[in-house]
This record gives C-alpha cells, structure tokens and sequence, in this order.
C-alpha cells in the first residue's frame, strides 16, 4: 500500500494500538505491521514524529524504564487519546462508508 | 554502521540537546531490537544492520519529518516569546522612566538624548509593525499546519522584530543614563533596573529567534497552508498583510510621526515624551 494513503491515518492507528497496552515504538511498527497482515509497512522511522506529535498534544504519555540494559521508552494512551481516538472512528467509519458506497458502483 | 546513521539524522536535526537525545535512544533501541529480531533469523550482524536501517527509513527524509514538527512548534512559540519580550522592554522602559524626576522648570535635552530617543522610537516602530505581523500570522496559522512560507516569513520579521527591540533598548539606554547622574540611590536603582529589563527581553527574543532558524535550506517540509479565512482573526491577517506588502512605507511613516511628535514636546526628557 502507498504509505502517503496511510499518513493521513497514523495518529488513530498507533492510538488504537496503545488502547490495548503499552507499547514501545519498534512494538508499535511490529503491531501495525502484523495486524494489518503486512499491508502497512512504512518506514519504521515514521511512527516517532507520529508518536513525538501525540504526545505534545496530551494523546499519549511517556515513560522511560530499562530493558537488558538499554533505554527503552514506552508509551501509553492518556485520556485525551481516548478521546480523540473515539472521535477518530467515527469519523472513519462515517467516511469509509461513503468511500465503499461510491467505489462499489451503483447497482445494475 | 547503525552509529553512523545515527550521527547522520542526528546532524540533520533541527532540535534542542534534550530533543535530541530522546530521538537518538528511541532509535537506537528500536535499531537495536530490529537486529535482535533479525539475528535470530539467523542473518549475519552486518546484513541485520543495513537491513534495520532500510527499514527504518532514509535519514535525511525522517530528519525532514522531525524538522516539520520541530518547526511547527517554533512557529507558534517563538512569536509569543517575542511578544512577552517587547511587553518587557516596554515595560522596563516605563519603570525606569516614572521614576525620573519631573523637572519644576522644562529643559531642553541634550542632543544626545533627542537622537538616542528619536532612534529608539524608531526602533520600537520596526519592533511593533514587525511583530504584529508575526503575532497575527502565527495566530491565524495556530490551528493550521504551518507553511514554508510562513515560517519565512516568521524568520524575516523576527529578525526585524529583534532589531527594533534592540535599537530601542540601546537608545532608551543611552537617554536614560544620560539623566542617571543626578538621581538618588533608589532611583538610579530602578532606572538600572530597568535597562537591565529591556536589555534581558532583547536578548531572549534573539535566542528564542535564532533556535528558530533550521540548520539547511530543504531541511523543512510543511504541508499547504489553508487558506485565510472569514473570522476575525482572518480580516486581521488581511491588514497585517496590506501593511506587510508596504513595511518601509508603513514604518516609515509611523517613526517619522512619532519621532517628531516626542521632538516637537516642548519638554524632550523622557517623562516629558511620556503622556
């Protein structure tokens, strides 16, 4: 899939992966990628500035811990994600419905 | 290998220390778990490691994409530290000028002191035309995603912005401690207090301008802008936009207005200037 038809989209994907957990960025691309049976493989890079965006806006908070001795950050949804992430399928489904619709054809 | 590209989006960054180190570890970790993931396939270190960096993405264009994000903020922070920094150095001024004392009989000033303040009324009249340009472009932009064009725009009016604050600060300076020796203590005090205000806030709004400024040219990539819209704060941008397509005139006319209504006052000391 061209990964310019997922950017518009990436902020709700990685909200409704951390809906279900904590994850780290390279969980996250591994999620993304596994979920979608290999449809979504975008450079692994982008889902930082995603993940760097959400959290400026109070979507996602951050924690930092350790793991095999190495520095790892992990990620959560906050309040405000859920909310948005809420808002977000909604619209989604709203939208993807009259994509379907039209895309489909009118019926013979 | 993956220090290397590392260091190379690392170089390309537009970021303060701490940004940059939160970058640098979550991208070593995630290049460190992809090799791991890699090397339990059974592929070599060295195949593991291109292999992870390809996957992660060219340097230059996720630079690019932390550079956007980067600039954004700074597009909507910056104007609002330049605002509070000309709000200081107004307010430095006045604290040191109400101080001073109001003379029984007029003077005439110096011509030091009339050049040094017609300068810095000059100066404030490029600081003030400038950064209402500023002001309402990243107001109207602060729901929007901020364009190229905008943040030169932002770049070339904040460094008139700076200029004015500081021509203004270093002429009030120089009118006011021109009047310094004969003030008591506490009023040399605040009038010191105030210079040291004025001076402070130009400072910081040349740091908070120059942290602004990407390291090289195509290192930002913003969307479109959209388009100017109908509320109010849309027909502001339209007459900022009118005065920014004529600022010498603008400018001009406004210092000369200024500079010769506070030189025409019969009494040109500072607090004479003042309404």
């Amino acid at each position: 899939m061209r990964s310019e038809l997922l950017k518009g989209h990436l902020d709700s994907l990685v909200l409704a992966l951390l809906e279900e957990g904590p994850l780290h960025g390279y969980g996250i691309i591994e999620q993304l990628r596994r979920r979608s049976d290999e449809i979504f493989d975008l450079p692994e890079g982008t889902v930082y500035p995603a993940l760097y965006r959400l959290e400026r806006a109070g979507s996602v908070t951050s924690t930092s811990t350790s793991v095999g001795g190495r520095p790892r950050r992990v990620y959560r949804l906050a309040r405000p994600g859920r909310t948005a992430l809420d808002a977000s399928r909604r619209d989604w489904l709203q939208f993807s419905s009259a994509v379907t619709k039209i895309l489909r054809g009118s019926p013979a | 290998m993956i220090d290397d590209y590392i260091e190379d989006i690392s170089q390309r960054l537009v970021a303060t220390a701490r940004q940059r180190s939160r970058i640098v570890e979550d991208i070593r970790d995630h290049l460190a778990d992809s090799v791991e993931q890699l090397v339990s396939q059974g592929i070599d270190q060295r195949t593991a490691e291109e292999r992870a960096i390809s996957a992660f993405g060219s340097a230059a264009q996720l630079a690019i994409q932390f550079n956007g994000q980067a600039a954004a903020v700074a597009m909507r922070r910056t104007p609002l530290t330049m605002a509070a920094c000309g709000v200081v150095v107004v307010a430095g001024f006045l604290l040191a000028a109400i101080t001073q004392p109001l003379p029984a009989v007029p003077q005439a000033a110096s011509i030091v002191r009339q050049v040094a303040f017609f300068t810095a009324v000059l100066g404030l009249q490029f600081a003030f035309v400038a950064g209402l340009r500023v002001l309402v472009r990243a107001g109207a932009r602060w729901r929007a995603t901020p364009h190229p064009g905008d943040q030169l725009l932002l770049r070339r009016a904040a460094v008139v912005f700076v200029a004015g604050l500081a021509v203004a600060a270093c002429g009030w300076t120089v009118v006011l401690a021109d009047v310094l020796g004969g003030l008591s203590n506490r009023r040399a005090a605040t009038l010191v207090a105030g210079i040291v205000a004025m001076i402070s806030a130009t400072v910081i709004a040349g740091v908070a301008m120059a942290r602004q400024r990407p390291r090289g040219q195509g290192e930002i990539s913003l969307p479109e802008p959209v388009a100017t819209d109908r509320s109010v704060l849309g027909a502001a941008e339209v007459g900022v936009r009118w005065i920014s397509h004529r600022p010498r005139m603008t400018c001009t006319a406004v210092a000369i207005v200024s500079g010769l209504t506070a030189m025409t006052n019969a009494d040109t000391t500072v607090r004479g200037a003042l309404p």
